[in-house]
C-alpha cells in the first residue's frame, strides 16, 4: 500500500498522477491500461480541485491511497470539499456533443467501480475505484 | 504560458505541449479563440502532448464549435498516441478534423 497526501491544488495533479504511474509501473502493468487508470485518478482528483474545494487554501488536501487486493487495484482519494454522492454524477450524452460530464464518462468507462464510501471517516469525502488487474 | 504560433499557408498552427489539463486548458482555449479571430484556419499541433484530460478534450470541443459557428475551420494535426487514445476513448474520433 501507498498514500500521497497533497495540497489540493492544478499545479499537483500532475504530481498525483505520476505516482499512481509509478506505482503501477512497480507492478508492471501495461502502458495503455496505465494511462487509461491515470486518466481515471486524473479526472476524479481535478473534481475535487475543480468542484469539492473551488478556491485554493494551502489546508484543503487531497488523500490518495493505492493497493492491491488480489488481483485488483484498489484506489482510495479522500477530500474535505463539498459532499459529493454518485447520484449527483450526470450521464455524457453521446449523440449531442458538448463540453459536459466527459470527467465522469472517462472514470465509468476504465473503471469496473466506483462509488462514495458511506463509512465514517475525518474525511468528508472518500471516493473508491476498482479495477481488475493482473499483476506480474 | 503560450504555445508556439506558425503562419504557413494560411493556416495558424499552434503547436500544443506537454500536459493539458485543469491547471492550462485555459491558456489554450484563449489563444485558440484570439487565433480564430485573425485566421480562418486554426491547426493544433499534438504531437507533443504527453497527457489530455477531459478539461483539454473540452477546450478542443468549445474551439471546434467556435470556428464552425464563425464559418472558419478548426482541425488537430499529428495528435499523439496520447490525444488519440483519449479521443477514442470519449468517441470523439471522427467529430474532429485530424490530420496524421
Amino acid at each position: 500500500m501507498k498514500s500521497l497526501e497533497l495540497e489540493a491544488s492544478e499545479e499537483n495533479l500532475k504530481h498525483i498522477r505520476n505516482f499512481v504511474e509509478q506505482y503501477l509501473i512497480e507492478f508492471k502493468i501495461n502502458p495503455k491500461t496505465i494511462s487509461e487508470i491515470k486518466l481515471a485518478v486524473g479526472e476524479s482528483i481535478a473534481n475535487v480541485v475543480k468542484y469539492g474545494y473551488k478556491k485554493f487554501d494551502p489546508k484543503n488536501k487531497i488523500l490518495t491511497v493505492l493497493d492491491f487486493k488480489d488481483d485488483q487495484l484498489e484506489i482510495h482519494i479522500y477530500d474535505n470539499g463539498i459532499k459529493v454522492t454518485k447520484d449527483m454524477i450526470k450521464n455524457r450524452d453521446i449523440d449531442n456533443v458538448g463540453p459536459g460530464q466527459i470527467g465522469s464518462y472517462f472514470i465509468k468507462k476504465i473503471m469496473d467501480y466506483f462509488d462514495w464510501s458511506e463509512e465514517k471517516s475525518e474525511w468528508v469525502n472518500h471516493l473508491i475505484l476498482k479495477k481488475h488487474l493482473t499483476k506480474k | 504560458m503560450n504555445y508556439s504560433e506558425k503562419l504557413e499557408n494560411n493556416i495558424l498552427k499552434i503547436f500544443v505541449s506537454g500536459d493539458l489539463d485543469l491547471e492550462n486548458y485555459g491558456n489554450l482555449r484563449e489563444q485558440v479563440s484570439a487565433a480564430l479571430q485573425k485566421n480562418m484556419v486554426v491547426a493544433l499541433d499534438m504531437n507533443e502532448v504527453s497527457y489530455v484530460d477531459s478539461s483539454g478534450v473540452a477546450a478542443l470541443i468549445e474551439s471546434k464549435q467556435k470556428a464552425e459557428k464563425a464559418g472558419k475551420e478548426f482541425k488537430i494535426q499529428k495528435p499523439s498516441e496520447a490525444v488519440t487514445s483519449v479521443l477514442n476513448l470519449a468517441k470523439l474520433d471522427t467529430f474532429f478534423v485530424i490530420e496524421n
